[in-house]
């Protein structure tokens, strides 16, 4: 969060401002501290009255050991509206039919395209008709090797990795076949049809060498010029808007399926508040605010992440007309009527890791077969669920 | 290991008493007790969230039915055993050709000196750079060289000796430190004397410097041991476990079950036995080092 | 082997040992674009120092760097102090299981730290020292590593001199303090410089106990220049590079003291 401290600071001079009996303290960690602190807190007995939780991955491990208020009563007592945030990211902050935060801000996912490439092998530019299958298309016409035979520009990559990211490139491919992510009662359920077809086509987009082997970081090769196509976060439009001076780029939304679906995927990152606090209502009071207008309008206007406020977006939107790329931070702001909320499960810390870098890599490769890994792979991170609910 | 003569054993014994009794009250605060506390852990289900529940043995008893514990365990052993005896020979060996007083010499103290002394948020950075299968330096020196690509850290078969390559680097400096401070305790006048008799170079190495320091060899044979089987943060930081569980490091899992998957108990019991493995093995290299520690 | 081809070697093995701080320094320079070029740059094109200057207006610099001075030279001198006590106690000293007891302080270190931490957080949240250097220097006062090493070093140095000072009367802490450490002092300069790395870059410890943005060390500091989802990586070498002086400095002054070992004989 080290980009968005300044804009966090802002928000709670604001806030101090309007309520000048309440103090926060403001405290900062470093994202792969922030757990390891967060539990030796609490085991400790201490904690942060209010602090930043990674809906996605961590809130019902959270929310199911109690260490979080149910602000449900607090949100029906205070009338609050909750129609000011789009309804996939809502999803996020509810387990069960209880809310446990609000939503502060939102990513999707979108594709960034680099111009220079197109406009080289003279190919129109990709638009919202596109499919996966021109996608495919695109991305062998792309490619580009030098005498040696050695890639110099790989068709599609995703950040986050190679190609095979779940986040950036695999979720939104099995959400727009049609598949789904977890059932209704949080299990995982990747062994469907769509998932095999998802992992089929990125393993062949792989296979031909149109996106690199697992291993590197697509950011990087995206920047250099080394990459066509990228599919990335939103979260990365400014990076990009600040560093890529080499060649024009691009924003679309993710391609439709032969379905006609079009998917994509988010996180929302909310404020929860302690369950053992003792400042329960100046608790609610800030978060209530930060999840507010005002504090979202101070947030969006930095240009580090999208506000989950109604049309507190668009300053995010506006924030980067000094780049020229306002049509392009658009993008990932429509995108969100088509979004999908993060598998939310118990134990997501311990599966994905598990997921991401020995599954996928495994099919990839080839060392593993895609229908029958993914059952084994289904089976053994719903154990791991299962696992996860009864400690 | 002599007593000095001359001194009553009871006024020696008051001696040491007195001097160990602040390493001891310090060591009780930041270890015994601690200890205590951790050890209760180890035998409770625990989320270090809610109070512990007490569960006697059962977390031991799952540990040994626990494939991941025993690859990561493996993985450490495998992990110390390609970076100690690499460092204790290159190191000694360096330092040995660093002990001169030339100019040149001293000047080149300071590059060998500069990996104890970078952060490793930012040098762990520069590895992955390295690393990079794309475009990272070692891999450019590849293709210079005609030779394919290495998937350094996301090939399963060498994720693990990639890291170990990392951990050999970085453990260096501060090797050579040590064994050149040892060095210089070896009065010039041993091999002034040995010079005179007429002995060559190799033998002054083998039958004075290397027997003389011996009792620095050890300690650092013990203390690398010790500290390259706990190796945690280029794991953290750099492969996250992966490829698959071929850089999961036993202290690496359980950091994962104490901070991220709500197993403290657990994490805490694994704790405890790769405690007593490095009792026993130390206990062990303490036995033996009656015959090849040489002490005054 | 020829001494040149020695020194030939030992420049090689130097230069390679400095490559990956070489690249800390060239990444200082340069902008986020230069600094994810393909293929790596040995040298920026275009050099800047916002990345330093960043470093010093953003961060409360000064206020961290006395913060990491103050640890770090606490633990420094109380260390050698305690240390070079407690080793000479289990070198020299006659004591009952002397090396079983010398075993269990050994052992500290063979429990992984990580599962210390909540522990330790209790014992120091009830001694009401969480957020404060104290409580993060108190915890790091006992060293086995500098006890071993004391030991190992006063267990080679012949006794010779030791037992004729008692011939002449002198008391067990006279002997310490006025004939054996001043005989150590490479191995205390050793010692030193090495305690002051490890404190200087003391981090998940004072992560977890320090909450005041004020009372941060500087590790801590330049952790934190480092984003969710990217980092401004020449900012963090440029932090990495300023960190790392100290200890360098440190280094350039103990060098001498080392030379000054060499010349020590005078004992048969």
């Amino acid at each position: 969060m080290s980009e968005q401290i300044d804009g966090i600071k802002a928000q709670i001079s604001a806030f101090e401002k309007k309520y000048p009996n309440i103090k926060v303290k403001l405290e900062h960690v470093p994202w792969e501290e922030y757990w390891t602190k967060l539990q030796t807190m609490i085991a400790g007995g201490d904690c942060w009255d209010v602090f930043t939780m990674d809906n996605g991955f961590y809130l019902k491990d959270y929310v199911a050991k109690k260490t979080i208020v149910d602000i449900t009563s607090f949100i029906e007592k205070d009338k609050i509206d909750l129609s000011v945030y789009p309804s996939g990211i809502l999803k996020l902050h509810n387990i069960n039919g209880r809310y446990y935060s609000l939503p502060r801000d939102y990513d999707t996912i979108a594709m960034y395209f680099n111009k220079k490439a197109f406009d080289e092998l003279k190919l129109k530019y990709p638009d919202t008709n596109w499919t996966w299958e021109d996608v495919k298309k695109a991305a062998e016409k792309l490619t580009k090797k030098d005498a040696k035979g050695s890639v110099v520009r790989y068709g599609i990559t995703a950040d986050g990795g190679a190609l095979a990211v779940s986040q950036g490139f695999l979720f939104p491919l099995i959400l727009s076949l049609g598949g789904s992510l977890v059932d209704k009662e949080g299990k995982v359920v990747l062994d469907t049809p769509p998932a095999v077809e998802a992992l089929s086509f990125t393993k062949e987009l792989t296979e031909n060498g149109f996106a690199p082997k697992p291993g590197v970081t697509s950011e990087d090769l995206f920047i250099a010029g080394r990459s066509a196509m990228n599919f990335g976060g939103s979260w990365m439009l400014g990076y990009y808007a600040q560093n890529i001076k080499a060649f024009n780029f691009g924003v679309v939304m993710l391609p439709k399926s032969k379905l006609g679906k079009r998917a994509t995927i988010s996180d929302s990152l909310g404020n929860v508040i302690w369950s053992k606090t003792k400042n329960l209502d100046a608790a609610w009071t800030f978060v209530k605010w930060m999840a507010g207008k005002g504090a979202a309008k101070i947030l969006g206007k930095t240009g580090t992440v999208i506000p989950a406020y109604k049309d507190a977006d668009k300053l995010w939107v506006q924030g980067f007309k000094k780049f020229g790329k306002e049509k392009d931070a658009r993008v990932f702001i429509d995108s969100v009527k088509f979004t999908n909320p993060w598998p939310q499960t118990e134990g997501a810390s311990e599966w994905f890791d598990r997921w991401e870098t020995y599954y996928i890599v495994e099919f990839i490769s080839g060392r593993l077969p895609v229908e029958d890994g993914l059952r084994q792979a289904v089976q053994e991170i719903n154990d791991i669920i299962i696992k996860a609910k009864e400690e | 290991m002599r007593e000095p003569g001359g001194i009553k054993r009871s006024i020696q014994g008051l001696y040491f008493f007195l001097f160990i009794l602040l390493s001891l009250i310090f060591a009780l605060l930041a270890y015994y007790i601690p200890f205590g506390i951790s050890f209760k852990l180890a035998l409770s289900k625990y989320d270090a969230i809610s109070p512990p529940e007490f569960v006697g043995l059962k977390n031991f008893k799952k540990i040994l039915q626990d494939k991941i514990f025993w690859i990561s365990l493996k993985n450490s052993f495998l992990y110390t055993l390609y970076v100690v005896p690499a460092s204790l020979v290159l190191s000694f060996l360096i330092a040995v050709g660093l002990n001169q007083n030339s100019k040149f010499i001293r000047t080149l103290r300071v590059f060998y000196f500069v990996p104890t002394v970078t952060s490793s948020v930012a040098i762990n950075f520069v590895w992955l750079w390295f690393f990079n299968p794309e475009y990272g330096l070692l891999n450019t020196v590849l293709g210079l060289l005609s030779l394919k690509k290495i998937y350094w850290l996301t090939d399963p078969r060498i994720a693990l000796f990639s890291l170990a390559l990392v951990g050999i680097w970085g453990s260096l400096s501060y090797n050579i430190i040590l064994f050149l401070a040892g060095l210089q305790n070896i009065p010039i006048t041993y091999y002034e004397a040995a010079e005179l008799d007429g002995a060559t170079k190799k033998d002054i190495l083998l039958n004075i410097t290397i027997p003389l320091m011996t009792p620095i060899i050890f300690f650092i044979l013990i203390m690398q041991i010790i500290s390259t089987v706990q190796m945690f943060e280029s794991v953290f930081i750099m492969t996250r476990g992966g490829p698959g569980y071929s850089t999961y490091t036993i202290v690496y899992y359980i950091y994962r079950n104490g901070f991220n998957w709500f197993r403290m108990g657990y994490g805490t019991a694994l704790s405890w036995i790769l405690y007593f493995i490095l009792l026993i093995l130390t206990i062990i290299q303490f036995r033996f080092q009656r015959r090849w520690v040489y002490y005054e | 082997m020829s001494k040149k081809f020695i020194s030939i070697i030992l420049l090689i093995g130097a230069i390679l040992m400095f490559l990956p701080y070489w690249f800390m320094l060239i990444v200082s320079f340069e902008t986020i674009e230069e600094a994810s070029s393909v293929p790596p740059r040995l040298f920026p094109l275009n050099p800047i120092t916002n990345n330093y200057k960043e470093i010093f207006i953003k961060l409360d610099f000064a206020r961290y760097f006395l913060n990491s001075l103050f640890v770090t030279l606490t633990l420094v001198f109380s260390q050698i102090f305690l240390c070079s006590l407690a080793g000479y106690a289990f070198a020299r000293l006659y004591f009952p299981y002397k090396n079983a007891i010398f075993l269990i302080f050994l052992s500290v270190i063979m429990l992984p730290g990580i599962v210390l931490l909540i522990p330790r957080y209790i014992i120091l949240k009830n001694l009401g020292l969480i957020n404060t250097l104290t409580g993060v220097i108190l915890l790091e006062i006992f060293s086995e590593f500098g006890i071993f090493l004391y030991r190992q070093h006063f267990l080679s140095l012949p006794i010779e001199m030791e037992e004729a000072a008692i011939v002449d009367g002198a008391s067990i802490w006279k002997i310490l303090w006025h004939i054996v450490m001043p005989l150590s002092k490479p191995i205390t300069l050793s010692f030193g410089l090495l305690v002051f790395i490890y404190a200087w870059n003391l981090f998940l410890w004072p992560l977890i106990v320090i909450t005041s943005p004020e009372k941060r060390t500087l590790p801590i500091a330049i952790a934190l220049l480092q984003g969710q989802y990217f980092s401004n990586w020449g900012v963090i070498m440029a932090g990495g590079i300023i960190a790392s002086l100290p200890p360098i400095i440190l280094f350039l002054f103990t060098q001498k003291s080392f030379i000054e070992g060499i010349a020590f004989s005078g004992l048969k």
